[in-house]
């Protein structure tokens, strides 16, 4: 593809009439809880459940599923699987609309939210685990902006500036795999100190390393995920053949599998650690294991039987599972399982507006990326920038 | 005599390095499964190809 596409279309497509209504209500939403009833006006949050769906999917969920940004440029650039480097532009970009969306959704959750720089500036509180997550967010989040920031460049013809940020590609590559390694787990360690109140079978000492692996499987899933609606609904953007896009697809799933059974055997591993098999006889033992079974091992399965047998409609579902499974995972770890000894009657469920809010948010999401990829250079080279990081 | 077993692998996380040793050891034939037909397939990513 020599040509940028053209950005202009049809401004009243049901995509857009649909999304706009979305985005609309979630601006009411927004000005009730910035600046009429806050927080308690606009959510089920309680003392018992000072966390809630925008931490536990916006943020949680949020920060794995961008994980695919520093998964593929780290396999490009640093482990040399150049052959994946069509996939590094759209993760990148996927990666820091997701960061940068749990930022927004942090916004939402904090009472004070115009304090949300005081830890850096005001009062650090390095001795806590919520400080090392914000710094190395709020770290990872700027080197995304940079690492996404050539695609613009391009687009703007700022040629030296951008030959300048080509060049601290490798840097930027390492810096985004110590960050995001740091933060990936360390949103698993906030809950370390939550033994009575998480369920045995989500709580665990090694829910860092829990929360690491599964946010490589979840941002390979992503990978596959966005690239084929990508590759669907920007086909006039994209660069590389179909056949070539399979193959990337199927190269995905073996590194995707793998890391699945990696993540199985270590959480039955911390089951027999601690010996917490007769956990698994109860409901939520079957909760758990309907994540572990119909989220873990079927994608796994899924994901070997597609790259056996070259099989996209196998890898796409199992990405799909996979996705699902790692919104699961964070949702039980921060909602479902929380609190799990409490009365039904006192348990925590987000109110319309929490989840209309959250909607909105992927809604806008979604907007931006089609924004960015129909104007800048993410799915196809830019003619003077051919074969340069 | 069972129980005595299951208290002793589980006090000295004994069952966790056979679960562990067990799983590793079934790791193998997984991944011989998985890039059995690699050896003579022309379908995946080129490394050449970029």
């Amino acid at each position: 593809m020599s040509q940028p596409a053209t950005a202009t279309g049809k401004l009243l497509t049901p995509f857009n009439l649909i999304t706009a209504a979305i985005l609309a209500v979630g601006g009411v939403i927004t000005v009730l809880r910035f600046f009429v009833s806050g927080l308690a006006g606009t959510t089920n949050l309680t003392d018992t459940y000072p966390w809630g769906l925008w931490i536990g999917f916006d943020v949680m969920s949020g920060v794995a599923l961008a994980a695919g940004g520093f998964v593929i440029s780290s396999a490009v650039y640093l482990f040399g699987m150049k052959e994946y480097k069509p996939l590094v532009r759209p993760a990148i970009l996927t990666g820091f609309l997701g960061y940068s969306l749990v930022v927004v959704g942090l916004l939402y959750d904090l009472g004070r939210w115009y304090r949300l720089p005081y830890p850096f500036v005001v009062k650090p509180g390095p001795t806590s685990m919520l400080f090392e997550v914000g710094l190395c967010v709020a770290l990872y989040l700027t080197t995304l902006a940079i690492e996404f920031s050539p695609a613009a460049l391009e687009w703007l013809g700022w040629k030296r500036l951008r030959q300048l940020v080509g060049s601290l590609t490798i840097a930027l590559t390492i810096l985004g795999l110590i960050l995001s390694t740091m933060h990936q787990s360390s949103l698993g360690a906030l809950f370390l100190i939550t033994p009575t109140k998480l369920h045995p079978l989500w709580y665990s000492s090694h829910l860092p390393v829990h929360f690491f692996i599964s946010a490589v499987a979840g941002g390979l899933g992503m990978i596959i995920i966005e690239s084929a609606l990508s590759h669907r609904v920007f086909h006039d953007q994209v660069e590389i053949s179909g056949e070539r896009f399979s193959q990337l697809t199927v190269g995905l799933a073996k590194a995707a599998a793998v890391t699945l059974a990696v993540y199985l055997a270590v959480k039955v591993i911390g089951i027999a650690m601690d010996d917490k098999w007769h956990w698994l006889a109860s409901g939520y033992g079957g909760w758990y294991l309907v994540e572990m079974l119909g989220f873990v091992a079927l994608p796994c399965f899924l994901f070997v039987i597609g790259y056996r047998e070259r099989r996209l409609g196998a890898i796409r579902v199992a990405a799909v599972l996979t996705v699902l499974g790692i919104v699961l995972n964070r949702l039980n770890v921060a909602i479902f399982a929380f609190n799990w000894q409490l009365p039904a009657a006192e348990r925590y469920f987000p109110s319309w507006m929490e989840l209309w809010v959250t909607v909105s948010i992927v809604t806008a999401g979604v907007w931006i990326f089609r924004f960015i990829v129909k104007r800048m250079p993410i799915l196809h080279e830019h003619p003077e920038w051919r074969g340069q990081h | 005599m069972y129980h005595v077993l299951q208290e002793f692998m589980t006090a000295t996380k004994g069952m966790c390095y056979v679960l562990s040793f067990g799983l590793l050891v079934i790791f193998v034939p997984f991944w011989l499964f998985l890039s059995e037909r690699e050896k003579d397939d022309t379908s995946l990513p080129d490394k050449d190809e970029h």
